[in-house]
């Protein structure tokens, strides 16, 4: 006993023998952070990212003279010597990076292109991003964030109309959308065209497509973080936009309390079209309007506060006899105080504040004709520490406590049935404790085990016959990694996720979306993700990436239309609202990624297979009994092709004067399940179909290449770069929707069935023009 | 790296495979479509048909229709029956009571069993109380102004942004039961670009040419049809009554111009057919698809104008 107790003390004492290298990694010019930038040690090849408030910890053991080497893409390298004489003191080394020469900067398409090979972590799915590189994609209008991501594989756009993500077989409702570590719940513009986010304010954005770790739960398939900018620490700056749809602007620079310093960023964008309309016709009076904003003040050296918060909104107003407005748009609050205990010990406490509210108000003659309003409102407090206890081991855990309120309400002045008029609010809470570890115990295995807890809990809920709902879950995850050599790894990574709520959505992802929490009648839905993955850099100029998933699901739940001619609020309850079901996804992505003279981008390929079956939907005819199916966004194989080709960067000339710069986005798609009619029959009045399974046939492939070209000058301490976009440059009929119509040979009485297609986007051009200062 | 190139491999060969379903309707389906009339007979106003569902592509539409079914009428409140016959001429085809032996009364629960091809199917249905429907409440209504209950030339008119106000829907009701109802607006014009819309949305004033194959489909409803249906609870109004008032409906006037307008009354099964998904499903019918509703209805007819021209 006496000895093992003194292995275990010693054990101790050298865990504890290490010198911590802590500091800040931020940018020369703006003082902001930079967010995971790497730091290795060249003689042991230690190496640690900076978390997201650009704060990195490395511990060394030993004595004598080492060279940090700190990189991220688009900077310079820097190298710094230090030495260590005494192990138990810590050395503070603050970085400052310089932004990297134009010509060698170049835009990094789709993430980090030799990043995280060798990392210490196991990053499963991820696919990390700069915001400013969203705009060398060409897009419709603008530069989109939430398009941007939908050109990756593994995440499937549903149409060119909707911007919800289907990633890996998993559909919108169950990605975990952050801004600020603050959860929004319907980040669309326009019906879905765009997202909410104005790519100015955006700083990172980082996806989980799977497997990820146990800092995060509440949604089945993955997490999209994004991160506000701090703002330019050092003087004021701006940039101004104009495309043909909206005008944005975006300021920041530093400010101070005393000898308190700090930052602040502000953005603003909002469309014009109304302003417009009432010299065209047939205009609709609609607009949206953004606006982000973040405050940092650095109290002291430890400790760092900031505010961030969000604001956006739709309204459209139509008159069509009656006048109808429909208005709907998030708003999200965040504080954050970040705490370094000790130099291996980093803390943050983040309250927040989200919102979302939809509402649609028809009225007449003055009165009341029909109102429906959705909202819902997040409250939720969560602290995390991260821990580094050696180069071996470091942990994040803490706690997360969220509390919802959901409210749904219909009214009107007309004479409907009261009780069938919905009304439903659901106050409930979810907290959450999680653990994440990080061990590798060399230069070849890592392991990532975590666990989170799930104690989740219906407080009140307005429906006379929905039982409460208490729920206690474990959700353990694992990953493991091989370093085969200093180029590539493999890693394996299971997973167990739990999600509380359901959302209403008419097949795709729409404002007019219903959030509902889960109650006594209905149990989470369940999945585990198994992801099988392998990265290498091939060389200087290629990397490949590849990951294998499956993905099994329990519990699902999709609204069932038919709950909108049969709500009662006396009688009926959530199931009665829902079909339940089982799902599984099985695919692979594949991608290629290249930085060579110039030419950036990727070619990657997606094959995925997803299957659901739910209860009374679907159902064979003959037994009753609901048959699987391919659901709508089910398209199995993907092709994207991005290049973005640099001519400045290549030959070392300008046009005109102008750095030129040319962007590509290819994208095939296989076609999506849809129904058509089987049988028919006539009662009298009208001829009616019965429709097939959902998926027995498959609408035509989608095809879509978009193109940009750039002009940028840079002028005494402004830029201005006009633009050009062609969305759908070969005009390919990408088809939306399929209607049937019906006829009857008059000579013969043979029926007869045609269809028509709805296209999505045809060849569209769209100017612009950018001006930053 | 080859195993993962295997695995690749195999998932391509898979992504060979149809991924799509077999047929789901392998068998015909036995139809019942039909809805008592309140008040009435099962006549040929009113006929109850029985047929068959056929293949939507390929299909014979003289299949739709079984002549040969055995049908009965049952009165399941007072215990009575009739045998239905088949009836067909140019316009008119289904199973009636021939000799009107069994009036279909206000409240009463009715029946309807049915031998098709040896298979037994049948549906029930409680038809709706007894209600008084007007859409002249306040007494508007002249000989050349308000609603006739007959299609005869020339029709009175109404002007479309005074009609809510002069000629409001009333329904009243002998209790307080939620009811549900259907208005029903059927342009009786023929197609023509020069239809006006009676609202303009978007700028949008007149159909286009190629709508025209919308305005009258084979396969029923289209541009010219607008069907309101939902579920209402009356009110008790100065009178006493309970009463349905509605004084904004005239917006189911899509064009100005001849318009037959029914005010429907009708029971659960029919309401369920009507608006569901998959409405065939929930009609009632057991042993096979589509409805056996009841209903109360009035037709009235009016020509839709801006402005009264006499």
């Amino acid at each position: 006993m006496r000895k093992i107790m003194l292995l275990l003390l010693l054990g101790l004492w050298s865990f504890l023998q290490s010198t911590m290298v802590t500091g800040y990694i931020s940018d020369s010019n703006t003082g902001e952070p930079i967010r995971f930038a790497t730091v290795i040690e060249q003689k042991t090849l230690q190496g640690v990212q900076s978390n997201r408030q650009g704060y990195y910890s490395l511990s060394i053991k030993k004595k004598g003279k080492f060279i940090l080497q700190f990189s991220q893409i688009s900077y310079k390298t820097v190298l710094t010597e230090i030495a260590i004489d005494d192990i138990d003191k810590d050395i503070e080394i603050n970085v400052k990076m310089e932004k990297a020469s134009v010509e060698v900067q170049g835009i990094q398409v789709l993430g980090e292109f030799n990043e995280t090979v060798n990392s210490r972590e196991i990053k499963v799915g991820r696919i990390f991003q700069k915001a400013q590189e969203l705009g060398a994609l060409p897009q419709v209008a603008e530069s989109d964030l939430i398009r941007s991501l939908m050109a990756l594989p593994g995440v499937t756009p549903i149409s060119d109309f909707s911007n919800g993500m289907y990633v890996r077989g998993g559909s919108p409702d169950q990605n975990l959308i952050r801004l600020d570590d603050t959860d929004i719940y319907n980040p669309a513009h326009f019906g879905g065209i765009f997202s909410t986010f104005s790519t100015d304010a955006i700083d990172t954005v980082e996806l989980l497509k799977g497997g990820y770790p146990a800092i995060y739960g509440g949604r089945l398939s993955s997490v999209l973080n994004i991160t506000n900018r701090d703002g330019n620490r050092k003087e004021f700056k701006g940039v101004a936009r104009l495309s043909m749809i909206s005008a944005s602007t975006t300021l920041e620079g530093p400010w101070h309390i005393g000898r308190l310093k700090g930052s602040w960023m502000g953005s603003f964008r909002r469309t014009y079209v109304d302003a417009i309309k009432s010299f065209f016709d047939g205009i609709p009076d609609y607009y949206f309007y953004d606006a982000h904003g973040k405050l940092n003040l650095d109290v002291s050296k430890k400790d760092k506060t900031n505010v961030s918060w969000y604001t956006g909104e739709d309204k459209l107003m139509l008159d069509v006899g009656a006048k109808m407005e429909m208005s709907w748009g998030n708003s999200a609050y965040t504080g954050q105080w970040t705490h370094i205990f000790n130099p291996g010990i980093f803390g943050r406490l983040i309250v927040s504040h989200s919102h979302f509210q939809s509402i649609i108000d028809v009225t007449g003659d003055d009165k009341q004709l029909f109102l429906r309003k959705n909202m819902l409102d997040d409250v939720s407090v969560k602290g995390t520490i991260s821990q580094r206890y050696n180069n071996h081991n470091t942990a994040d855990y803490g706690f997360e406590s969220k509390f919802m309120n959901i409210l749904f309400k219909t009214d009107s002045d007309e004479q409907y049935d009261s009780d069938s008029m919905p009304y439903i609010n659901c106050r409930s809470i979810t907290n959450s404790i999680f653990y994440h570890h990080n061990y590798t115990t060399d230069n070849f295995w890592t392991f990532e085990p975590g666990i989170r807890v799930n104690w989740y809990k219906t407080l009140d809920i307005s429906l006379e016959k929905s039982p409460d709902r208490e729920e206690f879950d474990v959700a353990p995850r694992f990953s493991i990694k091989r370093q085969l050599d200093f180029n590539s790894n493999v890693y394996f990574s299971i997973g167990k996720y739990y999600q509380y709520l359901a959302l209403a959505s008419a097949d795709q992802s729409s404002p007019l979306d219903l959030w509902f929490p889960i109650e006594g009648t209905v149990k989470p839905s369940e999945s585990e993700h198994y992801i099988l993955g392998y990265k290498r850099q091939l060389n200087d100029y290629f990397a490949i990436e590849s990951e294998v998933y499956y993905k099994n699901y329990r519990n699902l739940v999709e609204y069932d239309p038919v709950t909108d001619y049969i709500w009662n609020n006396s009688e009926m309850t959530m199931e009665d609202a829902f079909y339940i079901g089982d799902g599984h996804t099985i695919g692979t992505d594949f991608q290629l990624r290249n930085d060579w003279r110039g030419l950036q981008g990727f070619v990657a390929y997606t094959f995925g297979m997803t299957k659901r079956k739910m209860d009374d939907f679907n159902y064979n005819p003959n037994s009753g009994v609901a048959q699987d199916y391919y659901p709508k966004y089910d398209r199995n194989h993907q092709v994207n092709l991005v290049e973005n080709f640099n001519l400045t960067e290549l030959t070392g000339k300008h046009l005109w004067g102008a750095e030129f710069k040319i962007g590509s986005n290819f994208s095939y798609y296989t076609g999506q399940p849809t129904n058509s009619p089987e049988e028919v029959y006539f009662d009298g009045e009208q001829f009616h179909y019965l429709y097939s399974y959902a998926d027995r046939d498959r609408l035509p492939d989608y095809v879509r290449l978009d193109l940009n070209l750039k002009l940028k000058w840079y002028k005494k301490g402004w830029t201005i770069e006009p633009y050009i976009e062609v969305i759908n440059a070969l005009n390919h009929e990408n088809v939306w929707s399929r209607s049937y119509i019906g006829t009857i040979n008059e000579d013969t009485g043979i029926s007869n069935i045609t269809y028509e297609d709805s296209s999505m986007f045809p060849f569209l051009p769209f100017l612009g023009l950018n001006i930053e200062f | 790296m080859k195993k993962l190139l295997s695995i690749l491999i195999i998932m391509v060969l898979l992504a060979g495979c149809d991924l799509t379903s077999g047929k789901r309707w392998t068998e015909h389906r036995v139809v019942i479509a039909g809805s008592l009339p309140a008040g009435g007979y099962l006549d040929t106003g009113n006929p109850i048909r029985i047929g068959k569902t056929i293949s939507a592509d390929g299909g014979n539409v003289s299949d739709l229709f079984d002549f040969d079914a055995v049908v009965y009428l049952k009165n399941m409140t007072r215990a009575d029956s009739v045998q239905l016959a088949f009836y067909a001429d140019n316009s008119v085809f289904g199973f009636i009571d021939s000799n009107n032996e069994m009036k279909i009364r206000f409240g009463e629960t009715y029946r309807i069993d049915a031998i098709v091809d040896g298979n037994h199917v049948w549906a029930e249905t409680t038809v709706p109380d007894s209600v008084f429907i007007t859409t002249d409440p306040l007494g508007n209504a002249t000989g050349t102004r308000g609603y006739s209950t007959s299609n005869t030339e020339p029709l009175p008119q109404i002007e479309f942004d005074t009609c809510n106000e002069q000629f409001p829907v009333e329904v009243l009701f002998t209790n307080n039961k939620n009811f549900n109802m259907r208005y029903r607006y059927y342009c009786l014009e023929d197609f023509s670009t020069d239809l006006e819309y009676t609202t303009v949305v978007l700028g949008i004033e007149h159909p286009t040419s190629d709508q025209e194959d919308d305005w009258n489909p084979d396969f029923g409803g289209g541009m010219r049809e607008n069907n309101w249906i939902a579920r209402y609870q009356p009110i008790l109004n100065q009178n006493n009554r309970w009463s349905f008032n509605d004084d904004y409906y005239a917006s189911g006037f899509s064009f100005y111009g001849k318009y037959l307008f029914e005010i429907k009354i009708m029971d659960d099964n029919y309401y369920k057919y009507l608006s569901y998904p998959e409405g065939y499903r929930f009609g009632g019918v057991n042993g096979g698809l589509g409805y056996l509703g009841s209903d109360y209805a009035v037709t009235f007819y009016t020509n839709i104008v801006k402005q009264y021209s006499r």
